[in-house]
């Protein structure tokens, strides 16, 4: 078996019948006692075929029981789209693989991986899905493509158009940001429009930061606090996409606009653009945890981040607003440091600081 | 032919000025092809707005305004990932006509 299936036009809507000469049932066989050179092979092909007929639940199956990655394991791997939108590409390169002469195929490999170790190191999590499932990453979609995406199973990168963007790999905060949208997938759920859909923004700016500083080893006071920095090309007026810490004031650059995001529920952005602006009202969230970490002091990622996780793990439903989020943290803050912890005032104390509860 | 295009969402939450072009002011080669890709797409004939069944955190979202010579008008919004083939073809297309 040297390649795998044919993958038709990349769009889950086009109908096209999945017919394969390899029946599943000998491909998860032999994904799981093939010859060592095969296994890895039929589990792509498996995986392929699996995914064009909409069957997750059997891939989710596939990793939990019969892979039975040991926490701590990751699996990458990295795709090339060359350019085009049919994902997920050609594999390029299988995890403990040598690097890549394409540095976007590094960066994905490199930081999918530490987005794995620091929620496998810090939170005890295995993967995504908390089974060990495999990091999928595509890179090179389509031709100046300014974004990145999670699409429900894998990591999504565009080359940026050069002018405005640069590579959407580069910066590890996004990365870690896309793959939190599994993570939140996989557990609240939160509902992709309005006050949910913000939430589920701000997650994911909120562990992409934390990958970051854990990375750098940064405290709370030598963080920046900035999404996507070093994102923008040169030449245009700004930092970063945002920032936590002062919400609105990532960039102004007539080519883009200015940063709209509000830092307080007084500025909420109603409309129907972006889902209901899940993009900006995520600032008041964003600045909320910006405000507890630093209140707190030391490494974000040891308090603050633990009742956010927990929240996020524990508490939020698909269709939880902000302050349902609001009480979650302080509830979580209470449960794990103790009502009327320093933890747990620091926590009631931002969400009052943005407008979000009294 | 008019188009103006105009993109939202994404992992920047970023609305870049709209594009606006007229097929009148292109090359012959490029007016050719804005217009076989509309007819491609069957873009009168599409729904004024359409979602993804499932959205897909950080995609695009388009609001595509034709006007054609022969009098059609039609405006349509959509996810970026509920567009059809051509569709999305059409919508690089006219990006990509901006950039040159």
């Amino acid at each position: 078996m040297k390649k795998p299936l044919p993958v038709p036009l990349g769009h889950a809507h086009v109908g096209c019948p999945v017919c394969t000469i390899i029946p599943s049932h000998m491909l998860r066989h032999l994904s799981q006692n093939g010859p060592a050179h095969l296994r890895e092979q039929a589990f792509q092909t498996l995986q392929h075929s699996e995914r064009l007929r909409g069957q997750r639940d059997m891939l989710a199956y596939l990793g939990a029981v019969s892979l039975n990655t040991p926490t701590g394991a990751k699996r990458r791997t990295i795709y090339d789209l060359a350019h085009g939108t049919n994902l997920p590409g050609t594999l390029v390169r299988g995890e403990g693989a040598p690097k890549s002469k394409d540095a976007q195929v590094n960066e994905a490999y490199d930081y999918s991986g530490t987005t794995y170790d620091f929620y496998s190191k810090v939170f005890g999590r295995n993967s995504v899905d908390n089974k060990g499932m495999r990091l999928d990453s595509s890179v090179h979609y389509y031709t100046s493509y300014d974004n990145a995406f999670w699409n429900g199973a894998q990591m999504v990168y565009g080359d940026g158009d050069g002018t405005i963007f640069q590579r959407f790999t580069k910066c590890i905060d996004v990365i870690g940001h896309e793959l939190t949208h599994g993570v939140t997938q996989y557990e609240a759920g939160l509902a992709y429009q309005g006050q949910s859909g913000a939430l589920n923004e701000s997650l994911s700016d909120v562990f992409g930061s934390l990958v970051k500083q854990w990375k750098k080893k940064q405290t709370a006071a030598q963080a920046d606090w900035l999404i996507g920095e070093g994102l923008l090309a040169k030449g245009v007026h700004g930092v970063a996409l945002r920032s936590m810490k002062a919400p609105g004031t990532a960039y102004d650059d007539p080519q883009i606009g200015k940063d709209p995001q509000p830092d307080n529920m007084k500025n909420y952005v109603k409309g129907n653009a972006d889902h209901g602006g899940v993009h900006t009202n995520s600032g008041i969230p964003n600045h909320a945890f910006y405000l507890v970490a630093t209140a707190l002091g030391g490494y974000a990622w040891d308090r603050a981040g633990k009742i956010w996780y927990d929240t996020l793990c524990n508490i939020l439903q698909p269709n939880s607003n902000f302050v349902a989020a609001a009480n979650g943290t302080i509830r979580s803050a209470g449960i794990l440091f103790g009502v009327a912890s320093k933890e747990q005032n620091a926590v009631k104390a931002a969400w009052q600081q943005v407008g979000v509860i009294k | 032919m008019h188009l103006k295009l105009t993109r939202t969402g994404g992992f920047g939450g970023i609305t870049p000025p709209p594009v606006e072009v007229d097929t009148a002011t292109l090359s012959k080669k490029d007016a050719q092809h804005i217009e076989s890709l509309v007819a491609g797409a069957k873009f009168f004939d599409l729904p004024k707005s359409f979602k993804a069944a499932q959205s897909q955190p950080d995609r695009f979202q388009f609001s595509l305004q034709i006007a054609h010579e022969d009098g059609r008008q039609h405006a349509v919004t959509c996810d970026e990932e509920a567009a059809s083939e051509p569709l999305r073809q059409l919508l690089q297309a006219v990006q990509t006509l901006k950039r040159k």
